[in-house]
C-alpha cells in the first residue's frame, strides 16, 4: 500500500470515528428529552 | 403610550450604557484593538453597564434611588456617546450572502424573535420573582439600597441587580424584561465578535447562535437569572486580559481588570475568576506588575459589595466565613443557624463527593444529565462541547492552532472549573455559564481549525447542526409559554396565574388589605408580586425569623413575627393541611397555632402546583392544591411575657 493510499484510508477511518461519536453521543444525550418530545408531538398531533 | 415610554426609556439606557463604554474603549485604547463592530460595540455596551451598575451602588447607599438620578445618569450616558460615538465605527455588513449565511440569518432571527416574545412578556423565572427583581423593586420603592439579611439570594454582590432598578425605575417592567433580553444578547454579539477572528461570517454566527439557545441561556437569559450577562462581563474581560497581555498596555489590563471587578461586584463566583485571570497573568515576564494593575481594577470594580456586608455582618462573603471568623451571633444570623445552613446547602447542592474522580467525570454527568441535582437537563450547557471534543483534541495537537488566546481561554475555563469544584460551592451545572462561551470560543477554534486541515468539515458541520435544531425547538418550546400570552388576550395577572403559584393570593392581598399590613409568605417565587409590605419566611436561609422545618418553639416565632410587624401570614398547604401524621417541627408548630386561634384563617385559593412552565404547554401534568391567608391574633398567640413586642 502506497503512502497516498495509506493517508487516504487513514483519512477515511478518521472521518468514520468521527461520525461514530457525533452520532452516538448525541444520541446518548437525546435520551433525556425523551419525555419532552414525546409530549411535544403529542400536542402538535392533538 | 406605555408600550412608547418604555422602549424610549429601553434605547436611552442602553444608549448610556454605549457613551460610558465609549469613553472606557476611547480612554484605554481597546477600541483601537477591535477587529469588528461586534467586538466594539458589545464591549462598550458591557462596560457602560457595569459602569452603571458600579456607580448606582454610591448613590443608593446614599440613600438616592430614584428615577431621577437614573435619568440624570443616563442623559449624561448620551452625551458622552454623541461624542465618543466614532470609537464604535460603522456596523459591517457581509458583501455576499451564500445559502449558509442566509439560512443562519434566518435562524438567529427566529432566536430573537423567541427572546423577545419573553421579554415582552412579564416575568416569570421563580428566582427571579424572588431576588433578582424582588429586590431592586424593593430598593426603588425603599429610595436606597438596604441589606437583605438571607444568605444565598440576598446578601449578595448585586451590581446587575441595580441595572434592573435603573430599567424598572426609568421605565416600568416592560422596560426591565426587554433590558434582561439585551443583557443577554449582548454576550451573544460579543461571541460572534471574537469568533470572526478565526471563522467567516457564518461560522461566527452558527456559534453566537449555539450560544444564544444554549439551555441555560435559554432559561436565564432573558429572565434576569445573572448568569448570562456574567458571561458576557467575563468574555469581554478575558478579551482584554488577551490583547493586554499581548500589547503590554496597561490600560487595556485595567480595563480588563474593570470588568472582572464588575463579574465580582454581581456574583460571588467572579472571585474565582478574577483570581483566575490575576494567575494566568502571572505567567508572563512582566506578571507581577500586569497582575498588580489588574488586581487594583478589580478592587475598585468589585469590593464594594463585600465591604457592604462586611459592614453588616462582619463577614464580606456571608455567611461564608461566618463560623470560620467566629463572629458573634445577631438578630439575623447565629452560629447555630450557620450550622444548620451549612449542612442542608452541602446536601442540598454539592451531591457530588470532591474527589479528583468526580472532577474529571463532572463534565459527563453535567452533559448527559446523570445527577438531578446538577439540572443540567433544561438548565445545562448542551451537548456542543461534546460533539466537538475529538476534532477539537486533533487540533490541540497541532502546534499552528495553538494561538496565545485559545491557550488562555482554555486556562482560565480549566482554573475557574476547578477552583469552583474543590469549593463546595453549589454543582449545578448553570453557575459555570459564565465561564462557558470563554470555553466555547476556544473549542470552537481548535475545532474549526482541524476539520479545515484534515479534511472533517461536514462532520463537524454536522454536529453544529444537530445541536443547533435540538437546542432551537428547546428554544420554541420555551419560547410557547410567552407566546400564548402574547398572541391571545390573556391578561397579565391571568398570566402570572397560569405561571406562579400563588400569584392569584397575592392579588387579593394586594386589593385587600393596605401598606399598614405586613404579609409573611413561605412560596419566594411571589415576593416581586407583593404591592404592600411583606416578608419570606425561607425556612434555611434567613434567621430573622427562624422557620426551619425543625423548628417548634411557637412562642419564639410570634415573637420574631411581630418584631417584623407581621400580622398576616400566607402560607402553603403543608403548613396547615390537617394530616397530623406528616406533621414535624414547623408544620406541627402552625396547625397548632391555627388549632388555638393564633392563626385565623382568612380566605384560602386554589391555585394550581406547577412542576414546569414550559412543558404545561405541551400537556405536562400539573397538580391542584391550596394556599391560605391567615390573620395574626396576638391575644390567642402564646407569647412569653419577656418576648412579647408590644410590651416594649
Amino acid at each position: 500500500m502506497g503512502q497516498p493510499e495509506l493517508k487516504q484510508r487513514t483519512g477515511t477511518l478518521a472521518a468514520f470515528l468521527l461520525w461514530l461519536w457525533i452520532l452516538t453521543i448525541f444520541a446518548v444525550y437525546m435520551q433525556n428529552y425523551v419525555d419532552p418530545i414525546r409530549l411535544m408531538f403529542r400536542a402538535l398531533l392533538g | 403610550m406605555d408600550i412608547v415610554f418604555s422602549s424610549v426609556m429601553l434605547c436611552a439606557l442602553t444608549a448610556a450604557c454605549m457613551g460610558f463604554g465609549g469613553v472606557f474603549l476611547r480612554v484605554s485604547g481597546l477600541g483601537n484593538a477591535t477587529e469588528n463592530w461586534a467586538e466594539s460595540y458589545s464591549l462598550g455596551f458591557l462596560m457602560g453597564t457595569g459602569f452603571i451598575g458600579w456607580i448606582l451602588f454610591f448613590f443608593g447607599i446614599a440613600g438616592v434611588f430614584t428615577p431621577a438620578v437614573f435619568w440624570s445618569l443616563a442623559a449624561v450616558g448620551i452625551a458622552l456617546l454623541a461624542i465618543t460615538g466614532r470609537v464604535y465605527g460603522n456596523v459591517g455588513v457581509p458583501q455576499n450572502y451564500p445559502l449558509r449565511l442566509t439560512a443562519l440569518l434566518f435562524v438567529l432571527m427566529v432566536t430573537l424573535a423567541f427572546d423577545f416574545v419573553e421579554g415582552i412578556s412579564p416575568p416569570a423565572d421563580a428566582d427571579t420573582l424572588a431576588s433578582h427583581f424582588a429586590f431592586p423593586k424593593q430598593f426603588l420603592l425603599a429610595g436606597q439600597i438596604d441589606f437583605v439579611p438571607r444568605a444565598v439570594t440576598g446578601a449578595i454582590p448585586m451590581l446587575f441587580h441595580l441595572t434592573y432598578a435603573a430599567a424598572l425605575g426609568m421605565g416600568g417592567e416592560l422596560t426591565l424584561t426587554l433590558w434582561a433580553m439585551i443583557t443577554g444578547w449582548s454576550a451573544g454579539l460579543l461571541v460572534f465578535g471574537i469568533a470572526r477572528r478565526f471563522a467567516d461570517s457564518a461560522g461566527a454566527l452558527a456559534l453566537a447562535i449555539l450560544f444564544l439557545t444554549t439551555p441555560a441561556v435559554i432559561y436565564g437569559g432573558g429572565s434576569g437569572q445573572v448568569e448570562t450577562p456574567s458571561a458576557a462581563i467575563a468574555l469581554a474581560s478575558a478579551f482584554a486580559l488577551v490583547v493586554g497581555r499581548e500589547t503590554g498596555s496597561w490600560r487595556i489590563l485595567a480595563v480588563a481588570g474593570m470588568l472582572a471587578g464588575f463579574f465580582v461586584g454581581a456574583k460571588y463566583f467572579g472571585l474565582i475568576f478574577a483570581g483566575a485571570a490575576g494567575l494566568v497573568l502571572l505567567f508572563h515576564r512582566r506578571g507581577i506588575g500586569f497582575a498588580a494593575v489588574f488586581g487594583a481594577a478589580v478592587f475598585v470594580a468589585g469590593c464594594q459589595w463585600y465591604f457592604w456586608n462586611w459592614w453588616h455582618t462582619g463577614d464580606p462573603v456571608f455567611p461564608s466565613l461566618f463560623l470560620l471568623l467566629q463572629l458573634p451571633d445577631t438578630s439575623f444570623w447565629t452560629a447555630d443557624y450557620s450550622e444548620y445552613h451549612k449542612a442542608i446547602y452541602a446536601v442540598a447542592e454539592t451531591p457530588l463527593d470532591r474527589t479528583i474522580a468526580n472532577w474529571l467525570l463532572y463534565p459527563v454527568y453535567a452533559t448527559f444529565d446523570t445527577v438531578a441535582k446538577f439540572e443540567s437537563g433544561r438548565t445545562g450547557l448542551g451537548i456542543l462541547l461534546a460533539l466537538l471534543l475529538p476534532l477539537t483534541f486533533t487540533g490541540a495537537l497541532c502546534r499552528q492552532f495553538r494561538d496565545r488566546q485559545t491557550i488562555i481561554f482554555l486556562a482560565l475555563g480549566a482554573i475557574f472549573f476547578t477552583v469552583w469544584f474543590a469549593s463546595g460551592t453549589t454543582q449545578r451545572v448553570r453557575h459555570l455559564l459564565p465561564v462557558y462561551p470563554i470555553i466555547m470560543i476556544a473549542f470552537y477554534a481548535l475545532a474549526l481549525k482541524a476539520s479545515e486541515k484534515f479534511k472533517l468539515v461536514r462532520p463537524f458541520a454536522a454536529a453544529v447542526a444537530l445541536v443547533l435544531i435540538v437546542q432551537l425547538g428547546g428554544h420554541g418550546l420555551f419560547a410557547a409559554n410567552y407566546a400564548r400570552y402574547n398572541f391571545s388576550s390573556e391578561s397579565r395577572e391571568a398570566f402570572l396565574e397560569r405561571n406562579i403559584q400563588s400569584a392569584k393570593a397575592v392579588f387579593w392581598i394586594n386589593k385587600n388589605l393596605s401598606s399598614q399590613d405586613r404579609v409573611g409568605y413561605t412560596a419566594r417565587g411571589i415576593s416581586y408580586l407583593f404591592e404592600i409590605p411583606s416578608f419570606m419566611l425561607h425556612p434555611i436561609s434567613q434567621a430573622v425569623i427562624d422557620f426551619r422545618p425543625t423548628t417548634s418553639d411557637a412562642p419564639k416565632f410570634i415573637a420574631q413575627s411581630m418584631k417584623q410587624n407581621i400580622n398576616y401570614f400566607l402560607l402553603s398547604e403543608l403548613w396547615y393541611r390537617h394530616d397530623k401524621a406528616d406533621h414535624i417541627g414547623s408544620t406541627r408548630m402552625t396547625t397548632a397555632l391555627i388549632d388555638t386561634g393564633c392563626l385565623l384563617k382568612v380566605k384560602t385559593f386554589s391555585v394550581s402546583g406547577i412542576a414546569s412552565r414550559t412543558l404545561a404547554q405541551v400537556g405536562s401534568k400539573s397538580s391542584t392544591t391550596t394556599t391560605s391567608l391567615f390573620k395574626l391574633q396576638p391575644a390567642l398567640c402564646p407569647i412569653e411575657p419577656d418576648n412579647n413586642p408590644l410590651q416594649k
